[in-house]
């Protein structure tokens, strides 16, 4: 009997151990679709943080790129090549030499050259000469001067509106936006001049 | 429906098994429960079957509830890090079955002790457990409930009463005694005694 009594308790803990699978069937369902729902939760929050960061990311391309004054600048501003005519008067050899120099993107040469010319006020492509020495002063960096070149250009000169096209940009790239965003809108209203649109575009672009 | 979980201290956990019945049931449950992710975990580590983990974290289980019981286990370590050993073994021990079923060709056999009566003595026993089990689906409720809640979870006559809804104890008490007789007879029957 005693035996027997063994063997009953046995078959109830057989039986109470098939229960009790219940339970950890019941619990480690619960369990797994818990962690299911946390990694989803994760994954979500992952996702958005990555979303988030490619906006940003783009937004902050966007602000500190595109939209900056350098930028601008490098993605208007061309450097115009110098048409160089032949002739035989000494300062036209000069300003011949400073073209030559200024093609040859030689703008340490051609500076002094174009200064030279400006001097001697018996040269006559003045207007030229401050118009590729704003460009050389440009291509130096040296920004401040080429704006002072520019304005120089004689209203009278075919030159004119590409100087203040020109003047426009280089001011931007200077920050003085004050004085680039007039320029601009001058142009910008102006009918007759061929960076008009490009001009309203910019502006656009600045704001403005 | 959402169960909420009271936190359970070890000494509460390990005084509620000690106490049987109704105690031991929820601290089981809650034992279960509250250790859950350990199946989860041990699956991944090891990569044994979700089957085969959730029955080893049960006899992990059922075998920290017999050390309590028994006074092995002394509240020395937190119930849920031995409750993890004991797990973390049996896991192994899954591992290393399923390694030593690849077969392996010897050119000679080793020296063993002949164990044949014990083997057939061991699945005698088992035999009658599984008929014991059997006998006890076939006779229903409520003898099934009343020989777990006595025998399996240890709850009192009165509470088996409770349980059941019955106003007199004494009731309870007789319906398990013929619960075990007939239990007996349909032995008999079977020719095990």
């Amino acid at each position: 009997m005693h035996e027997l009594d063994q063997q009953v308790k046995a078959a109830l803990a057989h039986q109470g151990k098939i229960l009790l699978r219940l339970d950890v069937d019941h619990a480690y369902r619960n369990y797994t679709s818990k962690q299911r729902t946390k990694m989803r939760v994760i994954y979500q929050v992952a996702a958005a943080a990555v979303i988030v960061m490619i906006f940003g990311a783009t937004l902050f391309v966007g602000n500190n790129t595109a939209r900056t004054p350098e930028r601008l600048f490098a993605s208007y501003y061309e450097i115009p090549s110098a048409k160089v005519e032949r002739g035989n008067s000494v300062n036209h050899l000069v300003y011949q030499n400073a073209l030559i120099a200024y093609n040859r993107q030689d703008y340490a040469s051609a500076i002094p050259l174009l200064q030279q010319c400006i001097k001697d006020a018996s040269m006559k492509q003045q207007d030229g000469a401050w118009y590729y020495l704003g460009h050389a002063y440009m291509a130096q960096k040296q920004l401040t001067l080429a704006v002072d070149a520019l304005k120089k250009v004689h209203p009278n000169s075919l030159l004119y509106p590409d100087a203040r096209w020109d003047m426009a940009l280089a001011a931007l790239a200077n920050h003085q936006k004050a004085q680039s965003t007039d320029i601009l809108k001058s142009i910008a209203a102006d009918d007759t001049h061929h960076k008009q649109r490009t001009a309203q575009d910019l502006l656009k672009q600045l704001g403005k | 429906m959402k169960v909420i979980y009271i936190e359970k201290s070890d000494t509460e956990i390990a005084e509620e098994i000690r106490q049987g019945g109704a105690a031991r049931e929820a601290a089981v449950r809650y034992l279960i429960e509250k250790n859950i992710g350990f199946v989860y975990k041990m699956h991944r580590k090891l990569r044994i079957e979700e089957s085969q983990a959730k029955d080893a974290y049960l006899d992990a289980v059922i075998a920290v509830m017999q050390q309590i019981e028994n006074g092995v286990y002394r509240g020395e370590n937190k119930i849920s890090s031995y409750l993890y050993q004991i797990f973390y073994f049996k896991s192994v021990d899954i591992i290393r079955k399923k390694a030593t079923n690849s077969e392996d060709y010897v050119e000679s056999m080793p020296e063993r002790a002949d164990s044949g009566n014990d083997i057939s003595l061991d699945l005698e026993q088992k035999e009658s457990v599984r008929q014991i089990a059997q006998i006890l689906e076939k006779i229903g409720q409520p003898c099934k409930q009343i020989l777990m809640d006595w025998g399996f979870w240890g709850y009192s006559i009165q509470e088996i009463a409770q349980r059941l809804k019955i106003d007199d104890p004494l009731k309870v008490s007789r319906r398990k005694y013929r619960c075990l007789e007939e239990l007996k007879e349909r032995l008999k029957g079977i020719k095990i005694l």
